[in-house]
């Protein structure tokens, strides 16, 4: 067995080093691709609203020199330069009989995705909140993330900071549920003009339990909606409830 | 036996790889050769098993980032016109979607009370200073700037909607923005761009809350990376 695997790893070796017989990268270091389909058409900007301008054949080689969104900029052999989608270009690999596979995509799925950061706004209690947050997805369902919130009320200002551990069970559902808990503090500070400046500034711990639902758009765009139930550990006696409803978006990488 | 005829095969059939091949393949293809097929089949001729391959797609360069400067006007209610300067960071999420995070500062002149009054001051010099920062999602309308009958430039008008907050007269206020804006997209990374903004928050500062709507108008130049 052990034979076989170092047979074809040479024949591997063999492969990459021979001169010349894999030239997928052109003098610039572009990857070389190509066209199997009848045709490809050329578009003079990375968008449908730029106009077709020019035509590549079955056959012709193009480089592919950028990505942008889900478009790539190829070359011809001509020197033309234009933008094809990431579907197109898809297209034309696998009818060459997977010579190049259909891997060349404009994103991660999204079951894979690694990091995801994100943006929200909502309100907390009565107050208008915003915030920013950086999630791990260390499995396909578990995953750790960083809150930043600021909400911004008549009588005074919160700032929120946390760490949650959320679980998305229901991975391939298309609205996919998902709760997290989570510990943070919160720093209060009163509005300037009402109470007066130089009053105290108070700082607690706080316990965070949210619930949402989450909705992949499109490429690596994900939308979600969220309550989150923030338990504040104050120095008085009794424990203060907060409840925060944002709506926010997201992109993952 | 089978072992070595098995092994055979393998390094027959890698080695074929090359010839259908050609040209095409990175060199950092990863390379899976077919095993599925009985040793008995072996075609020296075609093997209908090609391998799959997977192009490196780290070799093509992504720009979807969007960094950039701008400066201009901003007219803050009650408070004059006065300049603004700041920084954005875009991200392309498609062709007509991207998500915008900015942050601009500026200073609020007087007021026509404090002017008039001759000497009392509604704000203190460090309150005067403005700054905010801001999230928006924006759409693209996409389209082609003609500016002479051969010179043309990709281009797209875009719609913003954001929230963020605005540090004023001491306070941070929670800010709507709904604004829009036009780039031309002068080469593949180079981008100039205007954009008109209103930023709309409350303000107690003349003695009642009121809504307050503030419009600022700025160009701007910026890098895809």
């Amino acid at each position: 067995m052990v034979k076989i695997v170092l047979i074809n790893l040479l024949c591997v070796l063999t492969l990459i080093n021979a001169p010349g017989s894999l030239a997928a990268q052109n003098d610039q270091g572009h990857v070389m691709v190509k066209i199997a389909v009848p045709f490809i058409e050329l578009h003079s900007g990375p968008a449908n609203g730029y106009p077709i301008f020019y035509v590549v054949k079955r056959g012709q080689e193009v480089s592919v020199m950028l990505q942008r969104t889900s478009w790539y900029k190829v070359m011809t052999s001509d020197g033309v330069t234009g933008w094809v989608t990431a579907a197109a270009l898809g297209k034309t690999e696998v009818a060459s009989n997977n010579l190049f596979s259909n891997e060349l995509r404009a994103q991660t799925p999204y079951l894979q995705r690694d990091f995801e950061f994100g943006v929200t706004a909502g309100t907390l209690g009565d107050s208008s909140a915003l915030g920013a947050k950086v999630s791990w997805q260390f499995t396909q369902t578990l995953s750790a993330s960083l809150n930043v919130d600021q909400a911004l009320g008549d009588v005074s200002e919160n700032r929120i900071a946390s760490i949650s551990i959320a679980h998305q069970p229901f991975t391939k559902w298309s609205y996919s549920p998902y709760f997290a808990i989570g510990v943070g503090i919160i720093d209060t500070k009163p509005r300037t003009p009402l109470i007066g400046s130089g009053d105290e500034k108070r700082r607690s711990d706080a316990l965070t339990f949210s619930v949402g639902v989450k909705k992949h758009l499109t490429r690596n765009f994900v939308l979600s909606l969220e309550y989150k139930n923030i338990s504040a550990l104050t120095n008085r006696d009794e424990t203060e409830e907060l409840d925060q409803w944002t709506t926010g978006f997201s992109v993952y990488f | 036996m089978d072992n070595r005829f098995f092994s055979v095969f393998l390094a027959a059939s890698t080695l074929m790889i090359p010839m259908s091949v050609k040209a095409n393949v990175s060199p950092q293809t990863i390379t899976q050769p077919s095993a599925k097929a009985e040793p008995s089949e072996v075609d020296p001729v075609v093997d209908p098993n090609i391998a799959r391959r997977d192009v490196d797609e780290s070799l093509i360069n992504v720009d979807d980032f969007e960094i950039g400067v701008f400066g201009g006007v901003m007219s803050i209610e009650d408070f004059g016109s006065n300049a603004l300067v700041g920084a954005s960071l875009s991200y392309h999420i498609t062709e007509n979607f991207f998500g915008k995070a900015s942050y601009g500062q500026s200073k609020a002149g007087q007021t026509s009370f404090e002017q008039l009054s001759g000497g009392s001051q509604l704000l203190t010099p460090s309150q005067r200073e403005l700054s905010y920062y801001d999230v928006s999602i924006g759409y693209n309308l996409n389209g082609e700037t003609f500016l002479t009958r051969n010179t043309v430039f990709n281009s797209s008008t875009y719609l913003m909607l954001g929230v963020g907050s605005t540090k004023f007269g001491g306070d941070n206020r929670f800010t709507l923005n709904i604004g829009a804006g036009y780039r031309m997209i002068l080469s593949d990374n180079v981008i100039v761009h205007i954009d008109m903004t209103d930023h709309i928050f409350d303000n107690d500062i003349l003695g009642t809350e009121k809504s307050t709507h503030n419009l600022s108008f700025t160009t701007g130049i910026s890098l895809f990376f």
